[in-house]
């Protein structure tokens, strides 16, 4: 599939992980900081006083999964109502109501999303 | 209700009943008998009482034939051929036809129709006269055979198998043994002139049902079974107590999404990787390499509920428990420019965990099903689902494309997984019981209606090349029995058919030299 994107460094600062947002206000200003963070990323941490260990893991993930949350939400809020029909189902707390056919001579499912009615 | 309150109604035309018995002629099925009948005379000297002792052997001429008299009853016409034996060595040749009166079966070891023989009654006797005895002295030997012929047919040959085995006692994905065999209890039998006999039996210990409330639903085809929807719960309720197939399975699945799918969260996706891979610190070039999902899951069914409707309709019932695991996964590779694209210093491809998701004790409800009466390829009735409503309670505020697998990838392994619903077990098995003689089917029909399933079809057999005792050669005039070696070797295109020697004498053949000595002539 690969597509080749340029990431876009303001995009990324809403993913503010401490420490690492403290580190990301100073690379602003110390072009040094930055040179030493690409030539070394894990070494350079280290001698910030980063200590890249499970609990930091844990950490720095609840926090991204938190953000790709509250992403998720605000993309979803985007989509007209029609493309998102089993989201909204799940949002107002139903389950996920579909009506299936099969074909009895190939077999073949069609499911389609059931919003009215039982 | 054409089944009368009955489990299962069989019914079947005398034409078919005269197919088998050709059948079963031409296999020997319908036995030669002898015996000695000793005249009642008292006081006899001793070296004289040999005397008395009237000898008789008796075979069948032609096939008998079967018929439903217009008065409800039923009789079998067998002529037969009978060879008297006289003071020690006088032999007379005669022919005899008997009318036997018999009554309709269905024997539920074996599951297929005989007849009763009740009585037999002599119409006709021929008695090749080359020893002019007096007529008195025919009367007499004609009352003896009476007798003899009596004796034989209401004692020996007491029951006829008519037909094909109805219906199997064996369901699919069941243990070995008899204790998962469909028990079957009698039921009744009656004729309906002018020409169907029914049987009628009840299953798993039921005892209900009036043959007189029992009608007709042939057709005029060879052979109408009619299964009440009382059986069809038993039957479904039987089985799924006791069926190897599994109820609990699991599934694994996966998908790999084309950007198309994912459109609305492109950037976002970009954004997550590169965040969770480099923090933001360092700029990058990523390259979008894969999206993909995994699904793994554990679905317990729960046996359905069904009720017949009107038109061939079933509508039913059911649930699934659920237990699922989802992971969605990118690969990105990244690479990381050294001083601001003069270079590349860096790529990296990574595999970035999006979404792990996770859930169990899920009641996946199926209501609203909508499903057909069918016979499936072995001719065992179950239904076919056509439609089906899921709700499935989905825990998860996650991104529509990953909705959408999740809930097809879901029903889909439902739909597939599902156990059958069985109603009951294979009808017409596939050969004559014992025999090479393969059955056939044509012209089934299948009428369901709110309370039963009413299944008619014409039945023919394999031809006389897989049963007849005798091959004869046409181009040698030699005639084998079937298990000669000889016999095996003539073409195809030399072959013919007999079921009697005697036949096969008649138009000329010569008895093989290995298997038929005695009646090689040279």
């Amino acid at each position: 599939m690969q597509r080749r994107f340029k990431v876009d460094p303001e995009r990324l600062k809403r993913f503010s992980f401490e420490p690492f947002a403290g580190l990301q206000r100073r690379i602003a200003e110390d072009h040094d900081l930055k040179r030493r963070l690409q030539e070394d990323l894990p070494g350079t941490l280290e001698e910030e006083g980063i200590v890249v260990d499970d609990a930091f893991r844990q950490m720095v993930s609840d926090q991204w999964h938190a953000q790709i949350e509250a992403d998720t939400r605000l993309i979803m809020a985007t989509i007209p109502e029609n493309r998102k029909p089993y989201y909204r189902m799940v949002q107002s707390g139903e389950p996920v109501k579909v009506r299936v056919s099969i074909d009895p001579k190939t077999g073949e499912i069609t499911t389609v999303p059931r919003e009215e009615g039982p | 209700m054409s089944t009368g309150g009955y489990d299962v109604v069989m019914e079947i035309h005398e034409d078919l009943i005269n197919t088998f018995l050709r059948i079963a002629y031409c296999l020997g099925r319908l036995p030669t008998f002898e015996g000695i009948y000793t005249l009642p005379v008292p006081d006899v000297p001793p070296d004289l009482l040999e005397f008395m002792d009237i000898g008789y052997r008796v075979s069948l001429a032609r096939e008998p034939t079967f018929e439903v008299t217009d008065t409800g009853g039923l009789q079998i016409t067998i002529r037969g051929e009978a060879v008297i034996t006289l003071l020690g060595s006088i032999s007379f040749d005669l022919e005899a036809q008997f009318r036997i009166a018999a009554a309709p079966e269905f024997d539920q070891p074996t599951r297929q129709f005989r007849i009763e023989c009740s009585e037999a009654l002599i119409e006709d006797l021929e008695l090749d006269n080359r020893y002019h005895l007096p007529a008195s002295v025919l009367a007499k030997l004609n009352q003896i055979l009476a007798i003899g012929m009596e004796a034989f047919l209401t004692d020996e040959v007491t029951t006829i198998e008519l037909s094909p085995v109805i219906f199997s006692a064996d369901l699919p994905f069941m243990p070995a043994g008899e204790a998962y065999r469909l028990p079957i209890g009698l039921g009744a039998a009656r004729v309906f002139p002018p020409s169907v006999v029914m049987g009628a039996v009840n299953l798993l210990g039921y005892t209900g049902g009036s043959s007189t409330a029992v009608t007709d639903f042939t057709n005029g085809h060879h052979i109408g079974i009619g299964i009440n929807e009382a059986a069809m719960h038993r039957v479904y309720d039987f089985w799924w107590a006791h069926t190897t197939h599994p109820k609990t399975m699991d599934v694994m699945g996966s998908y790999e999404y084309d950007p198309p799918s994912f459109v609305d969260f492109l950037d976002a996706l970009i954004d997550w990787g590169t965040a969770i891979l480099t923090g933001g610190l360092v700029v990058t070039e990523v390259d979008l390499d894969r999206v993909w999902i995994e699904a793994e899951a554990t679905m317990g069914f729960s046996k359905f509920t069904f009720d017949l409707l009107p038109g061939n309709a079933v509508s039913l019932s059911g649930s699934v428990n659920l237990e699922i695991g989802v992971n969605v996964y990118m690969q990105i590779t990244t690479t990381t420019n050294l001083f601001w694209g003069l270079w590349e210093v860096d790529e990296t491809t990574s595999t970035v965990e999006l979404f792990d998701l996770y859930a169990s004790g899920i009641t996946v409800i199926i209501n609203n099903a909508e499903g057909i009466v069918t016979l499936d390829s072995s001719r065992r009735l179950m239904v076919t689902l056509t439609a089906l409503d899921i709700d499935i309670p989905l825990p998860w505020s996650v991104p529509e494309f990953i909705l959408d697998y999740i809930v097809d990838w879901v029903v889909s392994r439902i739909v597939s997984e599902m156990p059958p619903i069985v109603l009951f077990p294979a009808v017409i098995e596939q050969t004559l019981p014992g025999t090479a003689v393969s059955i056939t089917v044509s012209g089934e029909t299948l009428e369901i209606n709110e309370t039963e399933a009413l299944v008619t079809m014409n039945i023919g057999t394999s031809g006389a090349n897989t049963y007849a005792p005798y091959i004869a050669n046409m181009n040698s005039g030699e005639v084998h029995v079937r298990d000669c070696d000889w016999a095996h070797r003539i073409a195809q295109r030399n072959r013919v058919y007999y079921c009697t020697l005697e036949d096969a004498i008649a138009d000329g053949y010569n008895g093989c030299y290995y298997c038929l000595r005695e009646y090689d002539t040279g």
